[in-house]
């Protein structure tokens, strides 16, 4: 891992913050944390970090706030998010919104730095749950008027969707389909643009409607 | 009772003789209007020459303006109880909403600080696996109560009983189970089946895998349901699976047969097991 990807966290848990800060220190370079939506955007703008680690539960309009804000002034930071809610919803609203993945807070360090990596690289990073709750908000039938170029997956996508799903990592789905690894991420980003771009209502209703927090 | 009113009270009780039942009814209630009314007007009687018609007409003023100030103050009274019962019904609905906000306030709370000191400790704990689980079991069940309706888990559905038989596991063997579920389907004999072969497949995995993460995906679609547990563990070779094995052979291929769907079980030493259980339902 490289130690000059410059991260920024954005938590307002400072025991999480800085449990995750002690963790990351020697692995990433921290330019700094903040637990507030205001202070978060003003020392982003300032430090212009690769990568955000964001939390979606943030008191003052949330992770979503931040997401907007840096992205109109500098869209080329990137966001992870982070959750301990697990809730479809609040997942499934900063993706929309613009982060390049999703973990959730009990990820292994291990995993956590390797995901930080893949998205300064400007991939997406699936969990296992994202990946999850990809396939079932894409699950039904495509309602006749929606765009089936990004409004359903093509067999390939929900193949490599499943293996995630399943905890594959994207070297472990090339080898099952036998494909490349840079397939597999083409792949993935194919997904998370769907999922952004997406006019399925479903996602919305899908999301309101699983309340599984 | 404000500061204002019991000044006003002091004022006028001292006052006007007639004045003073009405200030006393309203801040000392009934009973305590009528005794010291009586004897305001039985010492005016005292002091008034019987025989003096003028004295009649106080006497009069005296006995019987307490008496009516107290019929009417009895009414008030009344109406006063009935007020004060709907006041009660109020504040019972006020407790409720009270307690409402209450509990969304503590749930805010737990949200922020319990969860996530529980994550924490899962991150932080893995050298200690007996405080890994029991961080996990009550970040279970404070979810299940943060969440305060049904939860997922709480349903009648195949993904229900999925996520129900995937707890009994992590409870039982120590293990995380990463549950994805897409689409759902109406829990009946057939998907009890699948869902109980599922729960034998996670269980050898939490037993013989040597990891302590099982990934589940069960998809449904229009008349096929698709359930995979996998783990990365030392695997085996399906080829010699001992007869004691019950577990794989009938509790999931088996049932599966019986169930008229497939069990297909892909291992490898070394590399990890994944276990596929399809069957067929019809399209609802």
């Amino acid at each position: 891992m490289s130690q000059d990807i410059r991260v920024f966290i954005v938590d307002d848990h400072h025991l999480f913050r800085a449990g995750v800060r002690s963790e990351l220190e020697d692995i990433v370079h921290i330019v700094g944390d903040a637990s507030e939506v205001d202070a978060a955007i003003e020392m982003i703008r300032e430090r212009v970090p690769d990568v955000v680690l964001l939390d979606v539960h943030m008191p003052g309009g949330g992770g979503r706030t931040v997401l907007d804000a840096v992205a109109q002034t500098h869209p080329g930071v990137r966001f992870l998010a982070l959750s301990v809610s697990d809730s479809p919803e609040d997942v499934i609203a900063v993706v929309r919104a613009g982060a390049r993945g999703y973990v959730t807070k009990t990820v292994e360090t291990a995993e956590l730095a390797e995901a930080i990596g893949s998205v300064a690289a400007g991939e997406a990073v699936f969990s296992p749950k994202l990946a999850g709750f990809v396939l079932d908000a894409f699950a039904n039938a495509l309602p006749a008027d929606l765009d089936p170029e990004l409004d359903q997956l093509s067999t390939r996508e929900k193949e490599v969707m499943r293996l995630i799903a399943l905890g594959h990592t994207y070297k472990e789905c090339a080898g099952r389909l036998d494909i490349s690894v840079k397939t597999v991420e083409r792949h993935v980003s194919s997904v998370l643009r769907k999922l952004q771009l997406s006019n399925r209502h479903e996602l919305a209703r899908w999301a309101a409607d699983r309340r599984i927090v | 009772m404000t500061p204002g009113l019991i000044d006003t009270d002091i004022f006028f009780a001292g006052g006007y003789p007639i004045s003073s039942p009405f200030l006393f009814a309203t801040t000392r209630g009934i009973t305590a209007t009528i005794a010291p009314a009586l004897a305001v007007a039985a010492a005016s009687a005292v002091g008034v020459n019987a025989a003096n018609a003028r004295a009649l007409e106080v006497l009069t003023i005296n006995f019987l303006s307490p008496l009516v100030v107290a019929w009417g103050f009895g009414t008030i009274k009344t109406q006063d109880g009935r007020r004060r019962e709907a006041e009660e019904a109020l504040g019972v609905e006020r407790d409720k909403l009270a307690r409402a906000d209450e509990r969304a306030e503590m749930a805010a709370h737990l949200h922020d600080s319990v969860l996530q000191t529980l994550a924490l400790i899962q991150r932080r704990a893995q050298e200690n696996r007996e405080v890994t689980r029991l961080a996990r079991r009550q970040e279970r069940q404070l979810r299940a109560w943060l969440n305060g309706g049904p939860t997922l888990a709480a349903g009648n559905t195949l993904s229900s009983a999925l996520i129900r038989a995937a707890e009994e596991v992590e409870d039982e063997y120590d293990v995380m189970v990463e549950m994805s579920t897409a689409g759902d389907h109406e829990l009946d004999e057939r998907t009890s089946g699948l869902v109980l072969a599922a729960k034998e497949a996670m269980t050898n995995a939490a037993r013989f895998s040597g990891v302590d993460r099982i990934y589940v995906l069960s998809e449904t679609s229009i008349g096929l349901l698709r359930l995979v547990v996998r783990d990365q563990g030392t695997g085996f070779d399906p080829d010699r699976v001992s007869d004691d094995r019950r577990g794989v052979r009938e509790s999931i291929v088996g049932r599966l047969e019986r169930l008229g769907g497939t069990a297909t079980i892909r291992s490898k030493v070394g590399d990890g097991t994944e276990v596929e259980l399809e069957i067929v339902v019809s399209a609802e």
